[in-house]
């Protein structure tokens, strides 16, 4: 029987499989060199700056009035000088000669009709700023009177959702706001790129020629948006992408040398524990003593493998106001606890009243990390006497909206944000009414001190309320837990090794180097 | 040669059960961190190593043939008594229970397994039970066609008419002559389909619908292994080498016993 | 054979509306309010309970569900799934997106499963036993026992990121779906090479074949004639099965290889909580089953005379 035909046909068929694979699978062809190549989980939805202006100023397509810098900071930008007349009004003066991308003049008259097209259709605007009026006076200055005393409008004017900049009188004739092809076309914002393209997948930049500061360094830049951590990071290694912007932790540990961790010098980014005070954690000094309790160091070195840094208290070391307010003391926390009248039980766990002292940490899906940290804060919460329970949620805020089962509710939340402005989220976390008042914070004193920052200009006296606030919430009463911060980081292919991150959300600008090929 | 797969497949069942139920014994606390142990490699004090966390991988995997055989066990469970119930009660219920019966189950093979099984483990939130939920919503349906198939063509066998006719009643005449041989090939059919199961189980804990972190999963092991497949290869050696023993055991035995039910044809469909 | 076309097609109509029904009621399965869900993933973090009934109102979530589900299936119907509540555009435009990358993933999916069935199945078809027959009987025990995310995530690493060749990011394209589709076709076509053996030696020991044999029939001619007409009713089956769940999107590997397609949206999807695109995509998931159902049946009763007379 003729055997070989057959077996000689099979290996032929799995030959010719093989041989397309590798001659139709092109390698990652080589970008052009001065285009710098990165991929990032957030997609930029469209073009259109009502909705997601805030993307502009990351990228380089666009600019604010004013910005936050690396040294804790914010200085003007678009603007030349942010003048305050009065406690509600504003003098916001333009540097001479800026143009919009199509070459429009961005002058005062530019200006006001960009403030009011936001406070119109930006919902962050309009909630902010609500009560706010412009008027031009002269042909660089608009007078802003914000209705209401907003001591943090140097922050605000900062910050990427508020006032993105934008050439409003074009943008007024634009046919479909979801046309991202004619919105590039219309040229409608500043800065040292253009927007070639924007796709479901990429968004593509073009270097202004006639950027005022001349123009950047790069040619381009191509924002790949990859929702999947893992496949960031593989992309830089296989040389793919230059960059991969928020690296999941866990693809961090054994990084190859293909692939450098960048790290930004300032502004980490802290992961917090919201308290419910309506449960075990409503005794102050269990609060306290749970704090206590918490090895900050190991978690940040051990758990963590040093990705992570032990926090100092509310604020990062690099704002003037900070407090240094967090330490360990598994003695102290000992005699607290006895002091509540919670005694230790047969398995080392505290009682009371025939209860045993349960805490519920939860954890959540889209930060992968507070899993680990939870685990590992059940470990050393137990030879204090707490037993954590950890509960993993896909969504944390939704979850702690709810006033039972849950104890410490972890999430990634500044308490300045990126504009340095500690107003509006000390009072959403910690005021009796604010938004994001989770675990039902009720503390008079409190909120009296943040009803009278939010009408304070001056300086220091600024700093003494944010001083009392932290005395308050973190070292006397303990209303939120600050757990671990975590540096804003970058993975860079080993040419891109040069990148500066921006711990502000400034990722590309004019002087952003195409490394070295 | 029939003999010899169903042996080997029942041994290595069993020595994964052996392993799965003893190991507590004589391993570490599959949830105990270890910092100072983080990705060791296989050697004395951890057979198999360690994972990213310092816990003890040969733990990790017995705890993880629990839950994973545990919950395949329950959906197998689910599929041979949901199959058998709706395939005997359509043939018994007359002319149309049997229709409503037959188009119902025409529908659930209709359903492609994998994405109903996804959407409802993701309708329902990551979690064990959900799991199983999801996965037996659709595994039932093959069971239920064949045995209804066999129990329908079984009326008109020669033995039941005569059973029939010799004045035993219908429910005792399907329990004496139909069910137990209805019964062998619906527990082959499941069985047939428990690899798959397998898999599809590893496949949705590894997207991170499956039991939630710290529950030791042979799924949600492969997925945490990848960032490290170069430094440390044993956490995507092992629970990939636990799932191929695993389905390879399970098509052995259930290949053996479909040899013995139903000898001569090879070619059984898989539904 | 219209008949049978007719027959078939009302069938799939009615299984089709059934489980559109089903489909329809995972809504009701999911433990989240739908209008909180919307607004939460439109960026609202806590949205006040006021806001919630306004949207819950605006969607007519508060009518009955049967008022609700007759609205679903008259746009459903239409081609309308409705408005994603993840991105605010319409599920139909995003899936129509999402497809076109799926098919070519499928297709050469299949296609290299066709091959390896055929190379497992045929060389030791002849000689049940002999050393190739246990080696490749072997293989095909292994390829359907391996996980594919275990491959994928070994090819990623070694192939992609190693050797440089495909792409991590990938694109969609033809040439990028080479890469993914291996670790697709290996079970599939460990599946069927187990089905092919089988039949063809069911086939290869029947007495016509003894017979043609006898009058001196090559071993290529037996097979091309006898072997693979024989097999095709339950290769058809199964194959039908296996193209029905890829084109309803292979998840994992999508995932893994971040395919652009309609399984990756799934994911998306479900991890967002969007229930209309997971509707969709089930949705998709049965039509594209019972199609591929359908189409083998007639296939099959093109290729084998016998079962055209008979009836489901």
């Amino acid at each position: 029987m003729p055997r070989r035909p057959l077996t000689r046909l099979a290996g032929a068929l799995a030959l010719l499989a093989a041989a397309t694979l590798t001659a139709c699978s092109s390698p990652a062809q080589d970008a052009d060199a001065g285009v710098l190549r990165v991929v990032t989980p957030y997609s930029v939805k469209s073009l259109d700056p009502l909705q997601q202006g805030l993307w502009a100023p990351e990228w380089g397509y666009g600019e604010l009035l004013m910005r936050a810098t690396e040294s804790g900071t914010v200085e003007p930008w678009l603007l030349e000088k942010l003048y305050r007349a009065t406690d509600t009004t504003w003098h916001l003066t333009l540097r001479p000669g800026l143009a919009f991308h199509n070459g429009h003049e961005l002058g005062a008259e530019a200006l006001a009709s960009l403030i009011e097209t936001n406070l119109a259709d930006n919902k962050r605007a309009r909630s902010l700023l609500g009560k706010a009026k412009a008027s031009v006076d002269g042909p660089l200055t608009v007078v802003l009177d914000t209705g209401e005393p907003r001591p943090n409008l140097p922050n605000l004017l900062a910050d990427e959702g508020v006032l993105p900049v934008f050439d409003a009188a074009a943008l007024a004739e634009a046919p479909d706001l979801s046309d991202n092809a004619a919105l590039a076309a219309l040229g409608i914002y500043t800065g040292p790129f253009t927007v070639a393209s924007l796709t479901s997948d990429r968004l593509t930049l073009k270097r202004n020629e006639n950027y005022r500061l001349g123009p950047a360094l790069l040619t381009g830049v191509e924002v790949s948006f990859v929702e999947d951590g893992q496949a960031r990071v593989l992309a830089v290694r296989s040389g793919e992408a230059d960059l991969a912007f928020y690296p999941p932790s866990e693809a961090l540990r054994n990084l190859g040398d293909d692939a450098r961790i960048l790290t930004a010098p300032a502004n980490p980014s802290p992961l917090r524990g919201f308290v419910n005070t309506r449960g075990v954690l409503g005794d102050t000094d269990v609060r306290k003593a749970l704090a206590l309790a918490i090895d900050y160091r190991t978690l940040a070195e051990d758990a963590m493998d040093g990705l992570y840094t032990p926090p100092v208290g509310m604020f990062p070391t690099s704002v003037p106001y900070a407090r240094d307010d967090l330490r360990t003391d598994p003695a102290e926390a000992a005699h607290l606890l006895d002091t509540a009248g919670w005694t230790p039980g047969a398995d080392g766990i505290r009682v009371k009243n025939g209860r045993e002292l349960t805490v519920t940490i939860l954890s959540y899906g889209s930060q992968p990390d507070t899993a680990v940290i939870a685990t590992a804060l059940q470990a050393q919460l137990a030879p204090a006497g707490f037993a954590v329970e950890v509960r993993d949620v896909p969504a944390n805020y939704e979850a702690m909206a709810d006033p039972s089962g849950w104890d410490v509710g972890m999430s990634f939340d500044s308490a300045l944000g990126t504009t340095y402005d500690p107003l509006g989220r000390l009072h959403d976390f910690l005021h009796t009414g604010g938004q994001y008042n989770f675990g039902a914070v009720g503390d008079a004193e409190l909120d009296r001190i943040l009803d009278e920052l939010s009408a304070a200009f001056d300086e220091t006296e600024r700093a003494r309320l944010l001083g009392e606030v932290q005395r308050i919430a973190v070292a006397e009463r303990t209303y939120a837990l600050f757990i671990a911060d975590r540096p804003v980081r970058v993975v860079a292919s080993p040419a891109h090794a040069g990148y500066r991150v921006s711990s502000v959300l400034q990722h590309v600008d004019g002087g952003t180097s195409p490394g070295e090929r | 040669m029939i003999p010899r797969s169903l042996h080997i497949g029942a041994w290595l069942l069993v020595a994964l059960a052996v392993l799965a139920v003893a190991a507590p014994l004589a391993l570490p606390d599959p949830d105990r961190v270890d910092y100072t142990a983080e990705l060791t490699a296989p050697g004395a004090a951890h057979p198999l190593g360690t994972d990213q966390l310092g816990r003890d991988l040969a733990a990790r995997l017995a705890a993880g043939a629990r839950t994973t055989l545990g919950s395949v066990g329950a959906v197998w469970l689910v599929s041979v008594a949901v199959g058998l119930f709706a395939g005997t009660l359509g043939a018994l219920a007359g002319r149309l229970g049997e229709q409503v019966v037959a188009r119902v189950v025409d529908l659930a093979l209709a359903l492609p397994q994998t994405v109903v099984a996804l959407a409802i483990a993701g309708a329902l939130g990551p979690g064990l039970w959900q799991l199983v939920l999801a996965m037996s919503a659709t595994a039932w349906a093959p069971t239920a066609r064949l045995a209804h198939t066999y129990v329908h063509a079984a009326r008109e066998r020669p033995d039941v008419i005569a059973a029939r006719m010799a004045g035993i009643g219908p429910v005792r005449a399907m329990c004496a002559h139909v069910l137990p041989g209805a019964a062998a090939r619906v527990v082959v059919v499941a069985t047939l389909g428990v690899g798959q199961l397998i898999l599809s189980l590893a496949a949705l804990s590894f997207l991170g619908l499956g039991a939630a972190p710290p529950t030791a999963e042979w799924g949600r092991m492969l997925a945490d292994s990848r960032h490290d497949v170069i430094a440390a290869p044993w956490l995507i050696i092992v629970p990939t080498t636990a799932i191929f023993l695993a389905v390879t055991a399970v098509s052995l035995v259930a290949d053996g016993a479909r040899e013995r039910v139903d000898p001569g044809r090879r070619a059984w469909p898989r539904f | 054979m219209t008949r049978l076309v007719l027959r078939g097609l009302a069938t799939t109509v009615a299984i089709l509306l059934a489980a559109g029904a089903l489909v329809w009621a995972l809504m009701l399965l999911a433990p989240v309010d739908p209008a909180r869900q919307i607004l939460l993933s439109q960026g609202d973090p806590a949205p006040t309970p006021a806001e919630v009934d306004a949207t819950r109102h605006a969607l007519g979530l508060d009518d009955g569900y049967l008022v609700q589900y007759g609205r679903w299936l008259t746009a459903a119907a239409h081609g309308d799934f409705g408005i994603s509540w993840r991105t605010g555009d319409p599920v139909a435009a995003e899936l129509a997106e999402r497809l076109p990358p799926t098919i070519r993933l499928t297709l050469v999916a299949l296609l290299f499963a066709v091959v390896l069935a055929v190379a497992l199945a045929v060389p030791g078809v002849g000689n049940p036993g002999g050393g190739t027959d246990l080696a490749a009987r072997g293989l095909v025990f292994g390829g359907s026992a391996v996980p594919s995310f275990a491959l994928g995530v070994v090819l990623l690493e070694f192939v992609v990121v190693g050797a440089g060749i495909g792409r991590v990011v990938a694109d969609g394209s033809w040439s990028g779906a080479l890469l993914p589709a291996i670790p697709l076709a290996v079970g599939i076509g460990a599946e069927w090479a187990r089905v092919l053996r089988g039949g063809l030696r069911d086939a290869l020991d029947a007495p016509h074949a003894d017979t043609a044999r006898a009058r001196g029939s090559g071993r290529l001619r037996l097979l091309l004639l006898h072997g693979f007409p024989h097999t095709a009713a339950p290769f058809l089956t199964v194959a039908a099965m296996s193209t029905g769940g890829l084109l309803a999107g292979a998840a994992v590997i999508e995932t893994l290889f971040t395919w652009p397609g309609v399984g990756r949206l799934l994911i998306t999807s479900i991890d967002a909580g969007d229930l209309p695109v997971v509707q969709a995509i089930v949705l998709l998931g049965v039509i594209a089953y019972l199609a591929a159902d359908l189409a083998a049946r007639l296939l099959a009763a093109a290729v084998d005379p016998r079962l055209r007379s008979r009836t489901r």
